[in-house]
């Protein structure tokens, strides 16, 4: 059963207050108790479940909306397969097999009897419903009508009991084999705000929104298979029929999952760090990834230890890291208290991999688990910030990457190349490709951020919600410095945490830590779908040489050409003066404040400051001294510049050099290509 | 009356020999390589130069690589372009190469990268004319114009071999396109990663073992259409099949033992090609100049098969 919570609040108590419920984190108003059997033959889920709500609201309502995310996969009408085939994904193909496909089914849903309020069978009233697209075939919502309406501060409790048809792997949830992953499994409360139900259909680009509660999940799998799954584990009963009921309890957070196989293998460790709480590590990895458990500890700790440090504590004392099975489809995805990284067989240190998805994953935690936004509707908030903080966590920690290349990708297929191969040399930087720079550029005017996620399109949603909020809040670090940001971001961690923030209140936190109005900056990479790039347009030096007729003794004087033949001997003398005009270009449609830095031969350095507003702005600068080259943002503060290479012009520059270089090589390439070519004859 | 037949090693061994003595014929089928790649280098020199411009990246390029440089470039790469990436920069791109080259997948790197290659596969059955009339010549004495002649006399009855084995290569492929997407579904539930590997590397195992059977049957049969001047096609794809059929062990052999030296090769020019680096003229040279000689020896390797494979067929004869 539910863990007790007080059932009615008193009118005029705030409704967030907490402080009745004794160590309460969160407002605790959606509680499950769930009772789960799990059929590994026939892959089935049976289940029972008592949700405990309690209206938060200042506004009654008289309907409850339940998400059921395992209906997305139950046909191809559905609007997540729909959306999937659009955006060319389409996940298997075309080869969806019976067994692939899932449901759920309600079979019962009653209104538990409470005080005044008498039993009541919902059932009946149970409907579909397509807020977004209207599509009918879509049942990944459902509404039911209460005979009351629920008052605010009043709690109710819904009893449903419901079968489940596990999918092979969608969206990170289903079977291979026996191995189970087991994610938004259960039919689930959307989060009732602003007067109404905020509970959207299942999207194939967006993720979850969930209000915050107390989990008591009672789990039964075969006897002797290893039980991952969020919470801490209070019990764990031989049923002596072959099953094993594990029993998981979590507070104040706003989901769980759990996996299941015969096959893990468990490490344990634990995370101290100064100032900050301990946390139990507990991780089940596949057996031939043994090798790898130190590098899975690592990242864990790393992201617990910064993000810790940076932006608030890790407050559950436990975590649970799952590296999932080869080919299972379930790794790189966030729980509450329980995460899935991702590795593979061979996997050399230096590409990213597995590191930065564990950072990736458990960051997460914090964005998105004690924070947690609505990610059905502002996606980027949870995968902007944490992209954003993964990859300043492994800079930090691990440096720059380098370009791999995955060798023997089997024709015809879906999977992804055995082999890798590090290349040394081709590293590659936290600021691009950690914040994802290459993946933001062709999406880079696609939508707004400000748009509801689900309505972005599907294909070019990730590249906006996670690689442009990660790059545009890095240009903020580079701009306003880290020693600002992160006190606000630590500031919007902790005045939201255990709550659901919106867009405007990162950016008020944000300008408010920095001392002045950023309502420009967020007008433009969140409001809108500006792009940005600043260019030389043109850069010459030149010796000033008066020519025609001048005022001498108030009197117009010619002045002939000078005589050239010596103009080498001259150069650099001190009384040669050098005119050197730059044409600077904003070629985006984005606006930002630039430097222009103008390098001299005698090693003078002189750096002008742009608004960079209007369309083209001349830089003039008189010297004795040559001008050598001339880069616009030359520190690379504005990181959503989708074309750097155009900030700099060298004057006295020779592109034939690497061109030559890099050509040449591609050249022995080419021609060990063309020798395969002539083995087909 | 009966003598002891060459072994394969004997024909590895005379088959390199051959080659070794005639370094004129050897540098003349380099040099059409050479001379058909430049002018699509000097394309894709054209391409990095006009996209580093006057930037200082050019700078960083010049010294080692700039990845964020390449992001930029390979957004807005077209055609050839494309096939301008940090894999194919270093030892020659080989493993790129192979990868392609078993699976068929070099017919998927772009209309302007196959039509290149048919181009040069057209260039090759021209030269393979001159190089196994060579080979076949009493005293192997090379000159140009006996090597133009041969090419040209049998380039007509080899491009009706290339007609034949073309239709095969490509089941072979569709083949492989079918396989492994079966491997896939028998596979679907396995949740070792070595285990799906295990299933992957035999499909590989049948893929390139068709592979190289027709690739022999076909090197015989031309064998077979200069040495024993034959004109039909067909009956000379035959005569090589046989060939190989009654023979397996020192035809496969043969080409096992060719597979290893080419392996041993790349070993060492894995170690020795460099990086990113340098950035002198005379060190971009150098690295140039390296990674032809790994070329030539590759071509070495590929025309000593070719002549041990004439010297097996001739002492069957
Ligand atoms: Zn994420």
């Amino acid at each position: 059963m539910v863990a007790p919570v007080s059932a009615v609040e008193p009118q005029g108590v705030s409704l967030n207050d907490t402080s009745g419920i004794s160590g309460a984190l969160s407002p605790r108003n959606a509680n499950y108790s769930i009772d789960v059997r799990l059929d590994p033959e026939a892959r089935f889920l049976e289940g029972r479940q008592v949700v405990q709500w309690r209206n938060i609201q200042q506004q009654p309502t008289a309907e409850l909306r339940f998400h059921v995310y395992w209906n997305a996969w139950r046909n191809n009408e559905s609007t997540w397969m729909r959306e999937d085939r659009f955006r060319g994904r389409s996940d298997r193909g075309e080869d969806i097999l019976e067994g692939d496909w899932s449901y759920v089914e309600v079979e019962t849903i009653r209104l538990l009897a409470a005080g005044e309020r008498p039993d009541a069978d919902l059932a009946r009233s149970l409907r579909f419903v397509a807020p977004d697209d209207g599509n009918t075939g879509d049942r990944s919502v459902f509404q039911v009508d209460l005979p009351e309406p629920v008052e605010p501060g009043e709690s109710i409790e819904v009893e449903l009991s419901w079968v489940a048809k596990i999918p092979r792997t969608f969206a990170r949830t289903g079977f291979r084999g026996d191995f189970f992953f087991i994610a938004h499994w259960f039919p689930k409360l959307g989060v009732f705000e602003d007067g109404g139900w905020t509970a959207p259909q299942y999207h194939s680009a967006t993720e979850y929104y969930s209000d915050f509660g107390v989990y008591d999940v009672r789990i039964s799998v075969p006897t002797g298979w290893t039980l991952g799954a969020t919470g801490r584990k209070v019990e764990k009963t031989d049923n002596n029929d072959g099953s094993t009921t594990h029993h998981h309890i979590q507070e104040d957070v706003h989901g769980f999952a759990w996996t299941t196989s015969p096959d893990y293998i468990e490490f344990l460790d634990r995370f101290e760090a100064p100032g900050l709480p301990g946390v139990d590590i507990r991780l089940l990895m596949q057996p031939e990834h043994r090798k790898q458990k130190d590098r899975h500890l690592a990242a864990t700790r790393a992201a617990l230890e910064l993000y810790g440090s940076w932006y608030g504590p890790y407050p559950y004392g436990h975590i649970t890291v799952i590296d999932p099975a080869y080919g299972s489809g379930a790794g790189g995805m966030e729980y509450p208290t329980l995460f899935t990284c991702g590795t593979r067989w061979i996997n050399p240190f230096g590409a990213g991999s597995p590191e930065g998805v564990t950072i990736h994953e458990a960051g997460h935690q914090f964005w998105y688990g004690i924070v947690g936004n609505d990610e059905f509707n502002h996606a980027w908030i949870d995968e902007g910030l944490n992209s954003f903080s993964d990859a300043r966590v492994y800079d930090e920690k691990f440096g720059d990457t380098m370009y791999r290349k995955l060798y023997f990708v089997p024709p015809g297929t879906e999977q992804r190349g055995f082999f890798p191969r590090l290349f040394h040399g081709f590293s590659q930087s936290r600021a691009t490709y950690g914040n994802g720079l290459d993946r933001y550029r062709p999406t880079a005017t696609s939508d707004a951020p400000a748009k509801p996620t689900f309505r972005y399109h599907p294909a070019t949603a990730s590249g906006i919600s996670y690689s442009k909020t990660a790059l545009w809040l890095h240009t903020l670090e580079r701009l306003l410095g880290w020693s600002k940001l992160q006190p606000a971001m630590a500031a919007f961690f902790e005045r939201h945490k255990f709550a659901h923030p919106r867009p405007a209140d990162l950016e008020s936190v944000v300008s408010e830590y920095a001392g002045q109005d950023l309502g420009w900056f967020f007008d433009q990479v969140v409001g809108d779908s500006s792009h940005f790039d600043y260019a030389i347009d043109s850069a010459d030096s030149f010796r000033i040489e008066p020519e025609g007729y001048f005022e001498v003794a108030g009197k117009p004087s010619y002045r002939a050409k000078p005589e050239t033949e010596d103009s080498d001997a001259d150069e650099g003398s001190m009384d040669s003066e050098y005119r050197s005009e730059v044409v600077v270009r904003r070629l985006g449609t984005g606006v930002f404040p630039v430097d222009v830095l103008m390098v001299f031969e005698d090693g003078a350095e002189i750096r002008r400051r742009w608004d960079g507003a209007d369309r083209w702005k001349l830089f003039v600068e008189e010297k004795t001294s040559k001008l050598v080259s001339v880069t616009v943002d030359p520190e690379r503060v504005l990181l959503l510049d989708l074309d750097y290479t155009n900030n700099s012009r060298v004057l006295d520059s020779k592109p034939w050099k690497p061109a030559l270089k890099w050509a040449s090589r591609w050249m022995l390439w080419f021609q060990d290509l063309m020798g395969a070519f002539a083995y087909y004859v | 009356m009966y003598s002891r037949k060459l072994g394969i090693a004997e024909a590895a061994r005379s088959g390199l020999t051959a080659t070794i003595a005639a370094p004129r014929l050897l540098a003349v089928v380099w040099l059409a390589g050479v001379l058909l790649a430049l002018p699509i280098a000097a394309m894709v020199a054209t391409a990095v130069a006009s996209s580093v411009g006057k930037s200082a990246v050019g700078q960083s390029l010049e010294q080692g690589f700039d990845m964020d440089w390449h992001g930029e470039f390979a957004h807005q790469a077209r055609g050839l372009e494309k096939s301008f990436t940090p894999s194919v920069l270093v030892g020659g791109g080989w493993l790129d190469t192979l990868d392609v080259w078993w699976s068929g997948e070099i017919f998927s790197l772009g209309p302007e990268i196959v039509a290149f290659g048919i181009l040069f596969a057209f260039l090759w059955i021209l030269i393979t004319g001159g190089i196994l009339a060579h080979f076949n010549r009493p005293g192997r004495r090379f000159s140009l114009g006996s090597f133009l002649a041969d090419g040209g006399r049998l380039c007509l009855r080899f491009l009706r071999l290339a007609l034949l084995s073309a239709p095969l290569y490509y089941g072979l492929f569709r083949l492989a396109r079918w396989l492994f997407p079966w491997i896939e579904r028998i596979t679907v539930d396995k949740t070792v990663e070595r285990t799906v590997l295990a299933y992957n590397l035999a499909g590989v195992a049948v893929i390139v073992a068709l592979l190289i059977t027709v690739k022999m049957v076909f090197d015989y049969a031309k064998i077979a259409v200069v040495v024993e001047e034959r004109r039909s096609a067909i009956l000379a794809v035959l005569r090589g099949f046989r060939f190989v059929l009654r023979r397996p062990l020192r035809t496969y052999g043969m080409v096992v033992l060719f597979s290893v030296l080419g392996a041993v090769l790349l070993l060492i020019y894995t170690l020795v090609a460099p990086g990113t680096g340098p950035a002198s003229f005379a060190g971009v040279t150098l690295v140039f100049l390296l990674g032809q000689l790994f070329l030539l020896a590759r071509l070495s390797l590929r025309l000593g098969l070719l002549a041990g494979e004439l010297a097996l067929f001739r002492d069957a004869l």
